[in-house]
């Protein structure tokens, strides 16, 4: 009580107009916006810079308050850098391997989870995952990641709402982003689950590539209640000769977009059928294609990927029976029970 | 334990020998087992006298939604219009909590000078909306609770956009914790930040009310210039402000046909229920749906083979209608009054698709589905799209227990306005749940 009295009668001064300003580029609240600016002496800038640094102090003990409460809604988040490896001897439009991450971060309500500044938090830490990914590499813990520098998505500063200031600062922690929301929204925000995908590959007849699909996203940004990441290999001795084709990569493109909605259509739980799956349906390779379009629509995914191989004139090799071959892949929903480790 | 008929008939004979007695020494010797069936749980008769209204607390987790519903409880059965009820028992116990689980509505009532309200705590958003679609639960009107202390959050524009798509006009604003807080200037920027909010989402936010006050302290009985008052305030603005929802009777008549019969001698007889409003004998009504548009006149309304002058909403009714041929009129059309309602093919609509565990399908769906749409009594095969402008349309799918927002496209025209219901069904079994939101094309 001593405390909050203090902080009033020093924070008389500061100008509501300026406190409105604060807060509409930052979020923050009211007393802490009031605080900011009567430490920085009504300068808005110096106040958003004061906060960054203030954030990271009370942050932390707001976010040890909330610690305790559960947190069972949320996004899973994905980050595609590079879907494709590229092909020895054609022109690289993509370095080197593929390059992806898919993260979930939980909070309390999904009224916080519809906000588009924890869908903007869940996208950037996505995208520091996959940015900093080793190749070889197993995919990091969740604490782990929440070490790491966040490298803000591209893609997150263009969407609705950026005008908001980012509160933390260049360099700083993904758990220090997390903390500067907690303290915006209140809500505790929990980092649970971290996948990523970097692979090198620089053949010539065989390429690595990505599909994936977030179901119902929100922000236009890749995240939603249900994503999903997958590994794909292409090899044909004539893939050299149809890799740069404009149409051959129209049609790759809608092809591995279905083989990811199909992924999340049916309770898919492995590529190919064995003893653990209860029934055969669970195996994308048995499951009809509905989510392909054309000809190809309601055959059994297996024979429709060797159909559509054939149809691009593509023959199979011999090390390489498959030309399109599902290699693995994550699926993830909001809350579901993790698997036992 | 005694079958409940002979204890009727021990107690029946007990009140006439009581009746007989005047000692009171008697009563006193009279078995307790009798007492106790006598006891047995009757409710308290509940009282239409003032109209009902169900509403909402929106809120940020810590900005004292469930204070304040406690306080209100308290203050309101103060004046006899409400059973106080405890923080404890308005916030259920956790596993309750826990997702799944359904609003528990109005388990929480109170009623003021004008009305009586049913109290509905919002969970979450994807549970509202799916409650708002399969009519579980209606929010008539809502009061946004927001903490003097933080002011407007983030997610404040979420309950905000939520109050929009389930439909509310009109909201009050409640500023709770304000004695938390010692400069009336930051009062008014809470007060300026929320109007200015409420106007960008639509709502009148020059008008709404916003009350300031403190519901703990209306809890805790002290202060009463910021806790009971306020909480008087803020019950006299939801009275005042917010809409009474039309009841069922007031509403202009409508009767969806189930069925029609040629009674030789009479005429042409259309069955149903009536699903709102009253019809008079000698009404003008018209007949809709279908490509039809009859205009014809109630000459005979008839319950249980019986004649009466009016029918109301809830009854089954036989109307007699003149001039009509049994051919020229079927089930799925609706009687109604002259221009209250038209007949629209193509609407948008809010959809919530079951999950297989809710017995819907297995599979998601992607546009140019096509189920067959039950609105009232009629069965119409519809074409379901996403809205225009949707990006990637054509490769977009629907899954089991999503909220979505799709254009159906029907076969044929039927009787239809924003706010009406419907099922969609596919090989006999129900697959998800609709309510119109914009009608996009009169038949």
């Amino acid at each position: 009580m001593t405390l909050t009295r203090r902080l009033y009668s020093t924070a008389s001064k500061v100008p509501i107009s300026l406190i409105a300003e604060l807060r509409r580029q930052t979020t923050v609240s009211l007393p802490k916006a009031r605080e900011a600016l009567a430490a920085s002496n009504l300068s808005v800038p110096r106040a958003l810079e004061w906060l960054q640094h203030d954030l990271s102090s009370t942050g932390a003990a707001k976010a040890a308050k909330v610690s305790s409460r559960a947190t069972n809604q949320g996004l899973i988040a994905q980050s595609l850098l590079s879907p494709s490896s590229a092909l020895k001897g054609t022109p690289h439009p993509t370095l080197g391997g593929i390059r992806a991450a898919l993260v979930e971060l939980n909070c309390e309500t999904d009224f916080v989870a519809r906000n588009a500044l924890f869908a903007r938090l869940a996208a950037d830490i996505a995208h520091t995952a996959a940015f900093l990914a080793e190749p070889g590499a197993p995919p990091p813990s969740p604490a782990a990641l929440a070490e790491l520098p966040l490298v803000p998505s591209p893609s997150t500063s263009t969407s609705a709402g950026a005008g908001e200031q980012q509160l933390h600062a260049p360099g700083d922690t993904v758990a220090a982003a997390i903390r500067a929301t907690i303290v915006k929204v209140g809500e505790n925000i929990t980092l649970r689950r971290a996948h990523t995908v970097a692979q090198d590959q620089l053949l010539r007849t065989s390429a690595l590539r990505l599909a994936s699909y977030t179901h119902s996203p929100l922000h236009s940004l890749p995240c939603g209640p249900t994503s999903v990441l997958a590994r794909l290999r292409i090899s044909s001795p004539s893939l050299p000769q149809r890799w740069t084709d404009p149409a051959f990569t129209q049609s790759l493109g809608a092809l591995e977009r279905s083989i990811a909605r199909q992924l999340v259509a049916f309770d898919t739980r492995a590529v190919e059928h064995n003893e653990s799956l209860d029934n055969p349906e669970q195996a994308l390779l048995n499951q009809p294609f509905i989510t392909i379009q054309g000809e190809l629509n309601g055959k059994p995914v297996g024979e429709a990927l060797a159909e559509w191989a054939a149809a691009q004139g593509l023959e199979a090799s011999e090390d390489a029976p498959r030309v399109v071959d599902v290699l693995d892949f994550t699926k993830w929903t909001v809350g579901e029970p993790l698997p036992e480790q | 334990m005694i079958p409940l008929t002979s204890c009727r008939a021990v107690s029946r004979a007990l009140f006439s020998a009581r009746s007989s007695l005047v000692s009171a020494c008697v009563r006193q010797r009279m078995p307790s087992t009798v007492n106790t069936v006598s006891k047995r749980g009757y409710a308290e008769q509940f009282s239409r006298s003032k109209p009902h209204m169900n509403i909402g607390t929106i809120g940020h987790v810590d900005h004292g939604k469930t204070t304040l519903t406690a306080a209100i409880t308290k203050v309101l059965a103060a004046q006899g219009g409400a059973k106080f009820t405890d923080y404890n028992q308005i916030d259920k116990a956790p596993e309750e909590k826990a997702r799944g689980i359904t609003i528990n509505s109005s388990h929480v009532e109170y009623e003021t000078a004008n009305r009586h309200y049913g109290h509905i705590d919002c969970p979450g958003h994807a549970d509202y909306i799916k409650n708002m679609i399969t009519g579980a639960a209606q929010m008539d009107g809502a009061i946004i609770v927001v903490s003097a202390t933080d002011g407007q959050m983030p997610q404040t524009r979420e309950h905000l956009l939520l109050a929009r798509q389930v439909g509310i006009k009109k909201l009050v604003v409640f500023i709770n914790k304000v004695d938390q807080i010692s400069d009336p200037e930051m009062l008014e920027l809470v007060d300026m930040e929320m109007r200015e909010l409420l106007t960008t989402y639509d709502f009148d936010g020059e008008n709404t009310p916003i009350i300031m006050g403190s519901a703990l302290a209306a809890l805790e009985g002290r202060d009463d210039e910021r806790g009971m008052n306020k909480i008087l305030e803020l019950t006299k603005a939801c009275d005042e402000w917010l809409d009474q929802p039309a009841r069922d009777l007031e509403k202009p008549f409508l009767m969806p046909i189930e069925d029609v019969f040629s009674i030789s001698g009479r005429g042409t007889v259309a069955t149903g229920r009536v699903e709102r409003g009253v019809a008079a004998k000698g009404s003008d009504v018209e007949i809709i749906g279908f490509g039809s548009n009859l205009k014809t006149t109630l000459t005979g309304i008839e319950m249980f083979h019986k004649e009466l002058d009016r029918a109301e909403a809830g009854d089954n009714m036989g109307a007699l209608l003149r001039g009509i041929k049994r051919e020229q009129i079927r089930r799925g059309q609706v009687l109604a009054v002259a221009g209250t309602i038209k007949a629209a093919k193509k609407f948008k609509a809010q959809l919530y698709i079951l999950t297989k565990d809710e017995g819907g399908r297995y599979t998601p769906f992607m546009a140019n589905y096509r189920p067959q749409c039950f609105i009232r009594t009629a069965d119409i095969t519809a074409s379901l799209t996403f809205p225009e402008g949707t990006p990637d349309a054509d490769e977009k799918m629907v899954m089991p227990g999503d909220n979505v927002e799709m254009v159906c496209n029907l076969v044929f025209d039927v009787a239809l306005e924003v706010g009406t219901r419907f099922t969609l069904r596919e090989a006999n079994k129900t697959i998800g749940t609709g309510l119109v939101t914009e009608i996009l094309e009169y038949a």
